[in-house]
C-alpha cells in the first residue's frame, strides 16, 4: 500500500500563469516523469510547486518566510502577472492511496496558507525529504556536523524518542553528579557552627566542639559539669537539663514560660494582613461559623425534601417504572393513564423519581455535614473552656489577674454556651490576651537579661543547637554518600541503556551504509576501486555518543578519512546523491516518490548514464519526477527507462502571458471559443494554437526547415513554419483549397511563404488594432484551413512521411494524403 | 545480562527500551528503586517536560530515605 501522485496543477505559480495540469498516471498506474528544458524555461517551478505544497511554513526554503535582505519571501512564488490577469495562484495535487483517491489545492499567498489536509496525510507517511536539488546535495557531506548528521539520520530511523532518552540521561547524570558533589548544605551548617563558636571552630570535629562547649559554656557555670559527647543521652546533657529547669524555677522563668505558652494556645493575633489569628478561641469562632453554615444548608435541603417520607415509595416506584418487562400504561396507584399524567410518559416519570431521590441524597449529605460540624464545635468549645480555666488560674498566680477582667468575663459568658448559639463576644478578651502575651514576653526577656551571659538556659540552648548541627551534618553526609552511590549506579544503568540505543542505531545505520555503498559504486560505474563508505557511530567510551561520522577508506594508509579532503567534486556529489537516494528508498516506502531537480550538473556522460541506469535498476517501484536542463541526460533517461512507466516531456518555450509550453502542449479550441464568446481577445491563444498545429503538421509531413540560429535553437516561429509548409505543399503538388469569398492573409501568406506580423494582419489597416470581429473571422478561417488536413480514408489527422516518399501518408492507415 | 541482539535488531524505539529495561530488571546487580525512577521519568518514549527535574527530585528523596535507614546493606 503506497501513496502516489496522480496529477499536479499549477496556476499563477512562479513561471506558470495560466492553469496547466501534468498527469502522473496512466489509468491506475503511477507514471514517472522526466522533463527537459533549457535554463529559465520554468522547469524548476514544477519542483518548487511540489516543495511549496508540502511546506509546513508555506514557502520555499530558498525564499524564506518573509522578505528580507537575503530572502525574497513568499511573494516571489506568485506569477507577476497573476493579479493583472485575474488568476488566483494555487498548486493542486491529486493522490492515489491504493483504491482511494484524494486531492486538495493550496492557495499561494504571503500569509502562509495552511498546510492542506492532503499534504498532512502524505507527510505523515514520509520520514525524510523526497525532493533532491542538485545545488543542495553537497551540504550533507560537507557542511553537516557529525551531531547534525546524527540528528537527521536519527529522525529518518524514527530514533527521536531514543535520542531524547540519551539527552535526558546525560542531563540527569550531570545534575545528580553535581548534587552528590555539592557542599552547599554542609557549608551552611558549618557557617552556623562558626557563628555559635564565634569562629573558634570552622570544621566539624566533635571532640573539639565538646571541648569548646565545656570550656566556654559550662566551665563558667560549674567546672564539674562536662559533656563527653554531643548527645541528649550524654550524662553532661542530662545534668545541664536539670540545672536549667532548676534555674528557671528559681528566677521565675518557669511559670512565665508556661503562662506564655498557654496564652498562645488560647489566642495569637495575626502578625500581618496575610496572616490569620490562631489558637483555640479563633478555632472556636470558625467552628461556630461553620456550624451555622451547615445548619442553614441542612435547613434548605430539608425544605426541598419535605416529602422525604415518600423516599421508600419513590425508590420502590422507580424500580417498577424502570422494569422493562412490566407493562405499564397507567399509574399503579391512581390508575391515571401515564400519557395524561403531568410527566406525560413512563420515561419522564423515571426521570422525575430520579431527581427526587437525588434531592434526598443531597439532603443526607447536608445532614452528615451538620453532624460533623456539631461534633467539631463541641470538641473545640470544651478544649477552649479548659484552656481558659488554666490560663485564669496561672494569671492569678502570676498576679496578672487584674489585667485579665475581659478574659474572666468571656469565660463566665461562654460557659453556658450551647451548640446552635452564637459565639460570645470576644473582641475585648482577644485584645487582653494579646496584651498579656506581650507583657509575659517582656517580663521573660527582662529576667533573661538580668541573668547575664552565663546561664544554664543559654548553655542548654547552645547545646541543643550544636546537637542539631551534628545531626544535620551527619544526615547530609550520609545522604551525600547515598547520592554518590546512586550516581555510580545511574552511570551504570545509563551506560547499558545508551549501549542499547547505539547498537540499535548501528544496526540500522549499517543497513543504510550497505545501500549507500552499492549506489555510490553503481553511479561511479561499478568501479571496484571506489572507496568504501562508512557511517560511523562513536566508540563505546566516547563521551558524546550522538554523532555520526561520514568517512571513507581512501587508501591503505588513509582509512576512515573525511571525504571532502580526498574525493573530487563529482565524487562528493555522488556520495551525497547515493546517501539521499538510499535513505529515501529505505524509509519512504509509504510514499515512494523522488523528485530530482538538476542533479547531474557536475557529471560527465558516463556518470549521467550510470544515474539513468541506477534509477532503472533500483527505483522501479518508485514514482520519480526528474527535471533537467541537460539534454544528454534526458536522452539517456529515455533510453534506459521503460516507456510504459515513464513520460518524457520537453518544455519548448515560455511566454509571459501563458507560462511554459510543453512540446506536446495543445491549446484547446474550447478555450479560444469561450474567450471569443465572452467578448474577450483570444489573439495570443489563437497564435499559440496556430503554431502548435503548424509544428505538428510540419513534423508529420517531414517539412524541411532552416536550421535555427544558435541563440534560438529550440523555437521555430509561426511564419517560419508556415513558409516551410507552403514550400513543401507547393513542391509536392498539394494545393490547399481556397476559402470561398474570404481574403485570408494567413492562408495566402502560408501559400506564399511570407512571414507574418501577428496582431496587425487581422485588419486591413496594419496600424489599426484588431477587433474581436476580426479575431472571430480569423478563428473560423484557421479551423476551416486546419480541417482540410485530414485523412480521406480514416479521418485521422496524424501523418508521417518516410524519407522514400515524396508525399505524406496517414500515420494510421498509410493512405497517401491529398486535399 | 544485557542482550545485544534483542535491542540491536528491535523494530522500534519502544521495543529497544522495553528490552533494555527488562534486561536491567533481570540483573541482580541492578538497583531496582533507581531503575523504577528511570523508567517512570526518563527511559520512556513519552517523557514529560519536567522529566529531569522529577527524576532528580525522586533520586534525592531516595538518597535521603536511605540515609535515614539503618545500614543493613540491602536496598529495596
Amino acid at each position: 500500500m503506497a501513496i502516489t501522485i496522480e496529477a499536479l496543477k499549477l496556476e499563477g505559480f512562479r513561471a506558470y500563469l495560466q492553469p496547466q495540469t501534468l498527469s502522473l498516471c496512466r489509468g491506475t498506474t503511477p507514471l514517472s516523469l522526466a522533463i527537459f528544458a533549457p535554463n529559465a524555461k520554468g522547469k524548476s517551478s514544477l519542483v518548487d510547486a511540489i516543495e511549496y505544497y508540502f511546506s509546513t511554513e508555506g514557502t520555499l526554503s530558498r525564499l524564506g518566510k518573509r522578505q528580507a535582505q537575503t530572502h525574497a519571501g513568499p511573494l516571489a512564488m506568485e506569477h507577476v502577472g497573476a493579479q493583472e490577469h485575474g488568476v488566483i495562484p494555487a498548486v493542486h495535487l491529486w493522490f492515489r492511496d491504493d483504491a482511494d483517491k484524494f486531492d486538495e489545492a493550496r492557495a499561494v499567498g504571503t500569509s502562509a496558507p495552511p498546510l492542506p489536509a492532503a499534504a498532512r496525510l502524505v507527510l505523515s507517511s514520509v520520514k525524510l525529504p523526497f525532493i533532491i536539488r542538485g545545488y543542495e546535495l553537497r551540504s550533507f557531506v560537507e557542511d553537516n556536523t557529525p551531531e547534525n548528521r546524527y540528528k537527521e539520520i536519527a529522525s529518518w530511523f524514527a530514533l527521536d524518542p531514543l535520542l531524547t532518552i540519551q539527552q535526558n540521561l546525560r542531563t540527569l547524570r550531570r545534575q545528580i553528579k553535581k548534587k552528590a558533589e555539592s557542599n552547599t548544605k554542609e557549608t551552611e551548617r558549618l557557617r552556623d557552627l562558626k557563628l555559635i563558636t564565634t569562629n573558634a571552630i570552622t570544621a566539624w570535629d566533635e571532640a573539639k566542639v565538646c571541648r569548646w562547649f565545656n570550656t566556654t559554656m559550662l566551665a563558667p557555670l560549674d567546672e564539674q559539669v562536662e559533656f563527653a559527647a554531643l548527645s541528649t543521652e550524654d550524662a553532661g546533657f542530662r545534668e545541664l537539663t536539670n540545672r536549667k529547669s532548676d534555674e528557671d524555677e528559681q528566677v521565675g522563668l518557669g511559670p512565665l514560660k508556661r503562662l506564655g505558652a498557654h496564652l498562645k494556645a488560647v489566642f495569637t493575633d495575626a502578625k500581618d494582613h496575610d496572616d490569620e489569628p490562631s489558637g483555640l478561641l479563633a478555632d472556636f469562632e470558625k467552628a461556630v461559623a461553620s456550624h451555622e453554615a451547615a445548619t442553614r444548608r441542612e435547613s434548605e435541603e430539608r425544605s426541598k425534601v419535605s416529602k422525604a417520607v415518600f423516599n421508600d415509595v419513590w425508590a420502590a416506584a422507580k424500580k417498577i417504572f424502570e422494569a422493562t418487562d412490566v407493562e405499564l400504561d397507567t399509574c399503579p396507584v391512581c390508575d391515571t393513564p401515564l400519557k395524561l399524567s403531568p410527566a406525560g410518559a413512563r420515561a419522564n416519570v423515571v426521570l422525575r423519581l430520579e431527581a427526587k431521590l437525588n434531592d434526598l441524597e443531597t439532603y443526607r449529605e447536608a445532614e452528615r455535614q451538620l453532624t460533623r460540624a456539631t461534633t467539631s464545635v463541641q470538641g473545640i468549645f470544651h478544649k477552649l473552656m479548659d484552656a481558659l480555666e488554666t490560663v485564669s488560674a496561672e494569671l492569678k498566680e502570676a498576679r496578672y489577674d487584674k489585667k485579665a477582667k475581659a478574659i474572666v468575663h468571656y469565660l463566665d459568658t461562654a460557659k453556658p454556651w450551647n451548640v446552635g448559639n452564637a459565639a460570645p463576644e470576644s473582641q475585648e478578651a482577644m485584645a487582653e490576651l494579646t496584651e498579656l502575651l506581650s507583657l509575659v514576653s517582656e517580663e521573660t526577656d527582662r529576667i533573661v537579661r538580668l541573668q547575664g551571659e552565663h546561664t544554664y538556659a543559654k548553655a542548654f540552648e547552645t547545646a541543643n543547637r550544636l546537637i542539631e548541627i551534628k545531626l544535620h551534618l551527619s544526615r547530609i553526609r550520609r545522604t551525600k554518600t547515598e547520592l554518590q552511590a546512586l550516581h555510580e549506579e545511574l552511570n551504570r544503568q545509563a551506560r547499558i541503556i545508551n549501549k542499547a540505543v547505539v547498537e540499535h542505531a548501528q544496526y540500522l545505520v549499517t543497513k543504510l551504509q550497505k545501500d549507500v555503498d552499492s549506489l555510490y559504486k553503481e553511479i561511479q560505474g561499478g568501479n571496484v576501486n571506489a572507496p568504501p563508505i562508512r557511517l560511523e557511530l562513536p566508540g563505546e567510551d566516547d563521551v558524546n555518543q550522538q554523532r555520526i561520522q561520514l568517512l571513507i577508506d581512501f587508501a591503505k594508509n588513509r582509512k576512515g578519512v573525511v571525504p571532502s579532503g580526498y574525493l573530487s567534486d563529482s565524487q562528493i556529489h555522488t556520495l551525497a546523491l547515493a546517501l539521499r537516494l538510499s535513505a529515501i528508498r529505505m524509509f519512504n516506502d509509504r510514499f515512494p516518490v523522488v523528485v530530482l531537480d538538476d542533479v547531474v550538473t557536475s557529471y560527465d556522460a558516463d556518470h549521467r548514464k550510470n544515474i539513468a541506469a541506477v534509477l532503472a535498476k533500483y527505483f522501479e517501484e518508485f514514482q520519480i519526477i526528474v527535471v533537467t536542463h541537460d539534454e544528454l541526460f534526458f536522452n539517456l533517461l529515455q533510453d534506459h527507462l521503460s516507456s510504459s512507466r515513464w513520460a518524457f516531456r520537453r518544455i519548448t518555450k515560455i511566454e509571459s502571458e501563458f507560462g511554459p509550453s510543453f512540446h506536446d502542449h495543445r491549446t484547446p479550441d474550447e478555450a479560444i471559443q469561450a474567450k471569443l464568446d465572452a467578448g474577450q481577445s483570444a489573439a495570443a491563444e489563437m497564435r499559440q494554437a496556430e503554431e502548435e498545429w503548424l509544428l505538428d503538421i510540419c513534423r508529420g509531413f517531414g517539412v524541411k526547415v532552416v536550421m535555427r540560429p544558435v541563440d534560438r535553437p529550440y523555437q521555430f516561429d509561426r511564419g517560419e513554419l508556415a513558409g516551410a509548409l507552403a514550400s513543401f505543399l507547393k513542391g509536392a503538388g498539394l494545393l490547399p483549397p481556397e476559402v470561398p469569398g474570404i481574403s485570408n492573409t494567413f492562408l495566402s501568406s502560408l501559400q506564399k511563404g511570407v512571414i507574418e506580423n501577428f496582431a496587425s494582419h487581422f485588419s486591413d489597416n496594419p496600424f489599426k488594432a484588431s477587433s474581436i470581429g476580426d479575431e472571430k473571422a480569423r478563428w473560423v478561417e484557421f479551423r476551416y484551413f486546419r480541417d482540410q488536413f485530414v485523412c480521406g480514408s480514416c479521418g485521422k489527422r496524424r501523418f508521417k512521411r518516410p524519407s522514400s516518399l515524396k508525399k505524406p501518408v496517414c500515420a494510421k492507415c498509410e493512405t497517401p494524403f491529398s486535399f | 545480562m544485557f542482550s545485544e541482539e534483542s535491542s540491536g535488531e528491535a523494530s522500534n524505539s519502544e521495543e529497544v527500551i522495553t528490552a533494555t529495561v527488562k534486561s536491567l530488571e533481570d540483573d541482580p546487580l541492578t538497583d531496582a528503586a533507581l531503575l523504577k525512577v528511570l523508567v517512570e521519568h526518563i527511559a520512556r518514549v513519552d517523557p514529560k517536560d519536567s522529566a529531569i527535574a522529577d527524576a532528580v527530585r525522586d533520586i534525592e528523596t531516595l538518597a535521603e530515605r536511605r540515609a535515614e535507614e539503618p545500614e543493613d546493606g540491602n536496598h529495596d
